[in-house]
């Protein structure tokens, strides 16, 4: 595929994937949860954010196309490692300790009233 | 006001605090009077500080780490004599505020001033020669690097002139750091020394990284680089991947001091515990940072002194690599007793006593390749003794506060303080004096002076020894860290840290003393070229280096090269062609004055001068972008010739 | 430095903009800063997530989010990444007209791209939900902030790329200042797939 045409490619497909995921939320909102649920539109939305995000790295930013040594991808790799332990890491740390503190201190019902005044 | 929150009353201080306030200014101002006097400027500005020659910058950086070592040497000092003094009823000689002070710029100034400017110093020095090249990828950035590293220096230390320093510890956790506990200037030195000199740390990494993975002599493969290369490797994949987030954790805290935002604070939301487990997403890392390069160091002088090759190169190579990548999982045993829980704890801490197996591979592969070794115990040698046991002491106790149940009864205390210092001294430091001792004659073509080297070592191993094993004793009497006023039953433990502390301060002056010396007699230590019988390629050309490195470039076939070359009698001398080197500029040193300004504005809400200088930073990289004679040549004629003045002698 | 081996083939093999991302010291580094600008974006967004909830009375995430205005913001951004895709095609070329046409294409499109960004933070200050309104309300300025300001320094070095090129044409230092740019574009959009989806539609949803 020559190069325009990757661009090309890429922008529609990306444009088409933003445009299902804008409409999917919208569908939501007006139909109040029914059809698609919850669940079903998170899972969708993040799914569709992940194809958006390989079809932008092959397509825009290049990434697999170097000759070998595949440094840029072995950086990349080694980011994407280190982006999920640091993201998931603090989630799975502070979820915890939220729990076993039994704060509950961001619920609007345990908020010293002076402060919400 | 135009000086925002900047008054006369910045400038005074109480008696105390009145000497070092003097001794900086005095200092400041005898170097510049020394200047004139020798009418040094010139030269010191275009031999130096404009310089984009990363052996020039390689000593800039180790001269500003060590002066920095004074520094935090004499906090230290201070810390000790007044833990000695302010037993019972007594308070010493420092006001707790004071004292508090000087615990955060000690661990500050030691992590961030002393061992990263030496880590980066002997980086600059070596990592180039190593790998067969003529430079780093980024002369450039390189010089930038330094100077903002030096910034933070110097913002630090005027903290004692202007204002005050943070007294919160080294990590500045909140809400103590908030706006709320700590509502001077403190603190907003300590966010913006760090910021600035973390800019500079993090380009230095990536100019390393590209440097070593695309500027290696032909045939120098991944697995023939010298091992100090591969942990200079891992190291700044670390720098790369954990400073970014030490930036965001400081930018957050200066966004909840600045413009009032709540992400640490105690009210509207704001959850403090969130800092703690950012910082040491980065602090885990950054200790990694510093020991790697220190591994590698001892893995290039335990074969050169043992005159054999390394035992298990592979080997060290897959745990160098391991260590990078556990380390980034381990940071939760810094704060097992926030509460995330058994589960999360009892990961992190199989995760923390995990990787102390590739660093006992590590030591393993030491002692193998001293075995049947013909052992030659010069200074670089007994940095690494010292350091093995030192360090395999360290290692034990860390394991042991890898449990969590162990370090809900050690955390916060002074067994805590011994174990870091046991790593951070005996590991790290001691790694980077055996490498300053073992790289000096390469880089100033003379040798340092032995029998001072071993009163050096002598002093600082004792010292040590002395000023730490208590510690751990005390920890586990109970005494907690940052203690300002101590219970009876600490006092002779506590007397013999404190004489400890001033052994080690002999051995200090040891090591200036040394220098000194050397530098004297200097003409009857003359190094040649390889005086350690080397293994590596920066054994293969003078000492001190031309500024081109390698007249022609080297071709790799096996790993210890240069070894393996003088065995078998080769010499690889390509044809001299012309090459092109960097030219020196003041761009650097201007951005770094604009940053350090910058800085400076922000600490004192000088808003106008942070709003101007942010313009001047941005302003000095575009015109520097349109600079196009930023290369000199150096023709194959003359290279020929200065190689041949060189030859004569 | 002119000795160096890795440089003198990269120099003699056609420059097909695949290739010209992959090789070089300049774009390797540049790209190497770019994913070390991943971790900080990680580290935001980690905070961002930690934090989300904490609302404490102001503004929570479903109240901020206008999705079709979002939607406009991401196309815009979107086609700016698109279009210094063409910039970057044309330049090596060598048709300098066409490259300083879509940048400027760019260039408007990032401009617009702020200004509805600049409006959208000015209209949640003026109903009270600043940034020091809740933790909250923090992380999602500081979030999508840090990267606008990406977007802005970002705008600042294609203005004076343009005039670089305007001055020299396409020639080599050009042309790898102009790959670095390009990446960063497009990695500003990639991390805006992220803001988009998970503060603004998701943020709708839980």
């Amino acid at each position: 595929m020559n190069a325009a045409r990757k661009y090309i490619v890429g922008y529609t497909i990306c444009v088409a994937i933003t445009l299902c995921a804008f409409l999917l939320a919208q569908i939501y909102g007006q139909t109040q949860s029914e059809f698609p649920t919850r669940e079903m539109l998170v899972a969708a939305l993040v799914g569709l954010a992940v194809l958006q995000f390989i079809i932008q790295i092959v397509y825009f930013l290049h990434l697999g196309e170097e000759e070998k040594p595949r440094w840029n991808l072995a950086a990349f790799s080694f980011a994407l490692i280190v982006v999920v332990i640091l993201v998931g890491g603090s989630l799975w740390i502070m979820n915890h300790l939220e729990h076993n503190l039994h704060t509950n201190m961001f619920e609007e019902e345990n908020i010293p009233p002076q402060i919400l005044q | 006001m135009i000086f925002g929150r900047l008054t006369s009353e910045a400038f005074i201080h109480g008696t105390l605090e009145t000497i070092p306030q003097l001794m900086v200014v005095g200092a400041a101002l005898l170097v510049v009077v020394l200047l004139f006097y020798f009418k040094a400027w010139k030269w010191l500005w275009f031999e130096w500080l404009t310089s984009l020659d990363a052996k020039k910058i390689g000593i800039m950086y180790i001269v500003l780490s060590f002066v920095m070592l004074a520094r935090g040497a004499a906090d230290a000092l201070m810390m000790r004599a007044q833990q000695a003094m302010a037993v019972g009823e007594q308070v010493g000689y420092l006001t707790p505020d004071h004292y508090a002070q000087i615990f955060t710029a000690h661990g500050i100034i030691m992590i961030f001033f002393v061992a990263m400017p030496f880590m980066f110093g002997l980086l600059n020095l070596v990592v180039p020669l190593q790998i067969g090249a003529r430079d780093v990828a980024f002369p450039f950035l390189n010089n930038v690097s330094f100077w903002l590293t030096a910034v933070g220096a110097i913002l630090i230390n005027l903290s004692l002139v202007i204002g005050e320093f943070a007294a919160t510890g080294w990590l500045a956790y909140p809400p103590l750091s908030g706006l709320e506990y700590s509502p001077g200037v403190g603190v907003d030195y300590y966010i913006w020394a760090l910021q600035i000199a973390g800019v500079g740390t993090l380009i230095s990494g990536i100019n390393f990284l590209v440097t070593i993975l695309k500027m290696r002599a032909p045939g120098m493969t991944l697995m023939k680089m010298p091992i100090f290369t591969w942990t200079a490797l891992g190291s700044m994949m670390l720098v790369i991947f954990a400073f970014p987030i030490l930036t965001v954790t400081l930018g957050l805290l200066s966004l909840d001091r600045l413009l009032g935002m709540h992400f640490f604070t105690t009210d509207l939301g704001g959850n403090a515990m969130m800092y703690v487990n950012l910082i040491w997403a980065w602090g885990h890392p950054e200790v990694y940072i510093l020991i790697l390069p220190a591994f590698g160091i001892f893995s290039e002088i335990v074969p050169v002194f043992s005159q054999k090759k390394l035992f298990g190169y592979t080997s060290m190579v897959i745990a160098t690599m391991l260590i990078v990548l556990l380390s980034f999982v381990v940071w939760v045993h810094h704060f097992f007793t926030m509460g995330a829980g058994a589960n999360v704890n009892a990961f992190f801490g199989i995760m923390t006593m995990a990787i102390a197996i590739p660093t006992g591979v590590k030591v393993f592969n030491w002692l193998f390749t001293m075995f049947r070794g013909r052992i030659k115990f010069q200074t670089p040698m007994l940095w690494f003794m010292g350091f093995l046991t030192t360090f395999i002491l360290g290692g034990m106790t860390g394991v042991l506060m890898a449990i969590p149940g162990a370090d809900f009864q050690l955390h916060n205390s002074l067994f805590l303080v011994a174990h870091f210092h046991n790593m951070i001294v005996g590991g790290v430091l001691f790694g980077f004096f055996a490498g300053f001792v073992y790289w000096f004659p390469k880089v100033m073509g003379f040798t340092l002076n032995e029998r001072l080297g071993r009163y050096a070592f002598w002093s600082w191993i004792i010292g040590f020894v002395l000023a730490f094993i208590p510690l751990y004793i005390l920890g586990l009497m109970g005494m907690t860290r940052r203690l300002y006023q101590v219970a009876p039953e600490w006092q002779p433990l506590l007397t013999m840290a404190a004489i400890g502390a001033c052994v080690i301060a002999l051995g200090i002056f040891f090591q200036a003393l040394q220098i000194f010396v050397s530098v004297r007699q200097r003409k009857l230590s003359i190094a040649g070229n390889d005086p350690w019988n080397g293994r590596t390629l920066e054994w293969s050309v003078a000492s001190p280096p031309p500024l081109y490195n390698f007249a022609t470039i080297p071709i790799v076939k096996d790993r210890d090269q240069f070894w393996w070359d003088k065995q078998k009698g080769r010499e690889s001398k390509g044809k001299i062609e012309d090459i092109e080197m960097p030219k020196n500029t003041p761009a650097g040193i201007y951005i770094a004055l604009y940053s350090f300004l910058f800085g400076f504005g922000l600490i004192w809400h000088i808003w106008w001068l942070a709003l101007a200088t942010l313009v001047a930073i941005v302003v000095s990289i575009i015109i520097r972008s349109f600079e196009e004679e930023i290369e000199y040549k150096i023709s194959a004629k003359e290279l020929a010739n200065i190689e041949a003045k060189h030859n004569a002698i | 430095m002119g000795a160096n081996a890795h440089e003198k083939v990269s120099k003699t093999r056609a420059s097909a903009p695949e290739r010209s991302l992959s090789r070089g010291r300049v774009t390797f580094g540049f790209w190497i800063y770019l994913m070390s600008d991943c971790v900080l974006f990680a580290a935001l967004f980690a905070t961002f997530v930690v934090l989300r909830g904490a609302t404490f009375g102001g503004a929570t995430p479903a109240e901020l989010v206008d999705v079709p205005f979002v939607f406009k913001e991401t196309i815009i951004l979107l086609t700016s990444s698109f279009t210094v895709g063409l910039a970057l095609l044309a330049a090596l070329q060598g048709r300098k007209i066409f490259t300083l046409a879509a940048l400027t294409v760019t260039l408007a499109l990032g401009a617009t791209f702020l200004m509805m960004e600049l409006s959208e933070f000015a209209h949640l200050i003026s109903e009270g939900n600043g940034p020091s309104r809740s933790a909250f309300l923090s992380a999602f300025f500081t979030l999508v902030g840090t990267h606008g300001a990406h977007v802005f320094f970002g705008a600042i070095w294609m203005i004076v790329l343009m005039a670089h090129i305007l001055t020299k044409g396409t020639t080599e230092g050009n042309l790898r200042k102009l790959t670095c740019l390009a990446l960063f574009w497009h990695f500003l959009d990639v991390i805006w797939i992220f803001i988009f989806t998970y503060v603004y539609l998701l943020g709708m949803v839980i």
